[in-house]
C-alpha cells in the first residue's frame, strides 16, 4: 500500500466505515432467508474496488468482516466463516473478471457476477457444515437473488462511483 | 458533487450495460429457469423424511398422519411436524429460526437444514433414493 495519497487513505477508511455500517444495519433488518440479503455491505467494497483496485477493496472487505463480526457477535461462528468466504470468493471472481474481460463488463455486470458467485460459495461453504443441503433445491433462488440483488447493489455502485471520482474509473464498459 | 440525478439520468442508466452484462443476465435468468423447472417437473413428491444430524440418521417417518416428534440437535430440541403434505421445522432453539421459516418440504430430495442445531430434513422416496443425481461433497 505504498505511494498512497493522504487523500486515498481516508477515502478507503471513509468507504471501510460505511462497509462496517451498512453491514452491521442490515443484519438488523428482519429478512425472509439468510441467503436473500442485498448485501449492502458489499457496496462500499464494490465502489472500492472500481475506484482503488483489488488490494483496497479486499482490505475493505476484510475490516468490513472483522468490525462487523464483532459488532454482530458473530464473529468466528458458522454464519460468519460462511459470509467471509463466500464474500471473498465473489471479490476474488469480480477482481479477475476486471482484469481479463478488460472493460467488457460494466460495474453492473461485475457485480452481479459478485452477488452470483457470492450465492453459490455460501451454498457450497454451508454443505461443509451441515453435510449436504440439497444444493439443488436451493438454486433458482440463489442465482435469482443474485442476479438482482448484484444488479441493484451494481447500480448504487455504479452511481456512487461517478460522483466521488472522474468517469474514466467507473467504465461503462467499451468506450462510448 | 451535487449528489443529485440529472433529469434523465436515471433513464439512461440502462445503457451503462454492456453486452457482456446482457449476456451474463441472460445466462443467470435461464440458470434460474432451468434449475427451477428441473425442480418442480423432474422430482416426485417423496415418501419419507429423514432427520440427520451430522450425516447421522436420528429417524425416519413416513409422510402419512399428522406427528410432531421433538429432535435433540446441537443446541437443543428442534420441533419437526410431518403430514400426508410434507415436513418441516416447527420450531429451534436456533438464534435466527430460518429454517421454521423456510417452511414445508415435499418433494424428494428437499432439505431444510438448521446449521446452528447441525439438524436436517430430508425427503426421501420410498426405498430411501435422494432424487439426487449426484451428491458432491
Amino acid at each position: 500500500m505504498k505511494g498512497m495519497s493522504a487523500r486515498e487513505v481516508a477515502r478507503i477508511g471513509l468507504l471501510s466505515s460505511a462497509a462496517v455500517i451498512l453491514f452491521v444495519l442490515e443484519g438488523l433488518a428482519p429478512r425472509p432467508l439468510p441467503w436473500m440479503k442485498l448485501g449492502l455491505g458489499n457496496l462500499p467494497v464494490l465502489v472500492t474496488l472500481l475506484i482503488h483496485g483489488v488490494g483496497a477493496a479486499f482490505g475493505v472487505s476484510g475490516v468490513k468482516l472483522l468490525l462487523g463480526g464483532l459488532l454482530s457477535g458473530s464473529l468466528g461462528g458458522p454464519a460468519f466463516v460462511i459470509g467471509a468466504g463466500a464474500g471473498w470468493a465473489s471479490l476474488l471472481v469480480m477482481a479477475v473478471s476486471r482484469r481479463v474481460a478488460g472493460g467488457r463488463f460494466s460495474p453492473i455486470g461485475l457485480s452481479i457476477l459478485g452477488a452470483s458467485t457470492h450465492q453459490l460459495a455460501q451454498l457450497l461453504i454451508a454443505q461443509f457444515y451441515v453435510g449436504h443441503i440439497g444444493l439443488l433445491s436451493l438454486l433458482p433462488l440463489s442465482l435469482l437473488s443474485g442476479l438482482f440483488s448484484g444488479g441493484l447493489i451494481g447500480l448504487l455502485g455504479f452511481w456512487i462511483c461517478k460522483k466521488i471520482e472522474l468517469e474514466e474509473h467507473c467504465p461503462k464498459g467499451p468506450r462510448g | 458533487m451535487t449528489g443529485r440525478l440529472a433529469p434523465g439520468e436515471m433513464a439512461r442508466l440502462w445503457q451503462v450495460l454492456t453486452r457482456a452484462d446482457l449476456v451474463l443476465i441472460c445466462l443467470l435468468g435461464l440458470g434460474t429457469a432451468g434449475s427451477f423447472l428441473h425442480q418442480q417437473l423432474g422430482s416426485q413428491v417423496g415418501a419419507e423424511v429423514v432427520v440427520e444430524m451430522d450425516g447421522e440418521e436420528k429417524g425416519r417417518f413416513p409422510l402419512g398422519p399428522p406427528l410432531k416428534v421433538s429432535i435433540e440437535g446441537g443446541l437443543g430440541i428442534s420441533e419437526v411436524e410431518i403430514g400426508p403434505g410434507g415436513a418441516r421445522f416447527f420450531s429451534a432453539p436456533c438464534p435466527h429460526g430460518i429454517c421454521v421459516r423456510q417452511g414445508w418440504v415435499r418433494r424428494q430430495g428437499e432439505t431444510v437444514a438448521c446449521v446452528p442445531n447441525r439438524l436436517i430434513l430430508r425427503i426421501v422416496g420410498s426405498t430411501g433414493e435422494t432424487g439426487m443425481d449426484a451428491i458432491s461433497r
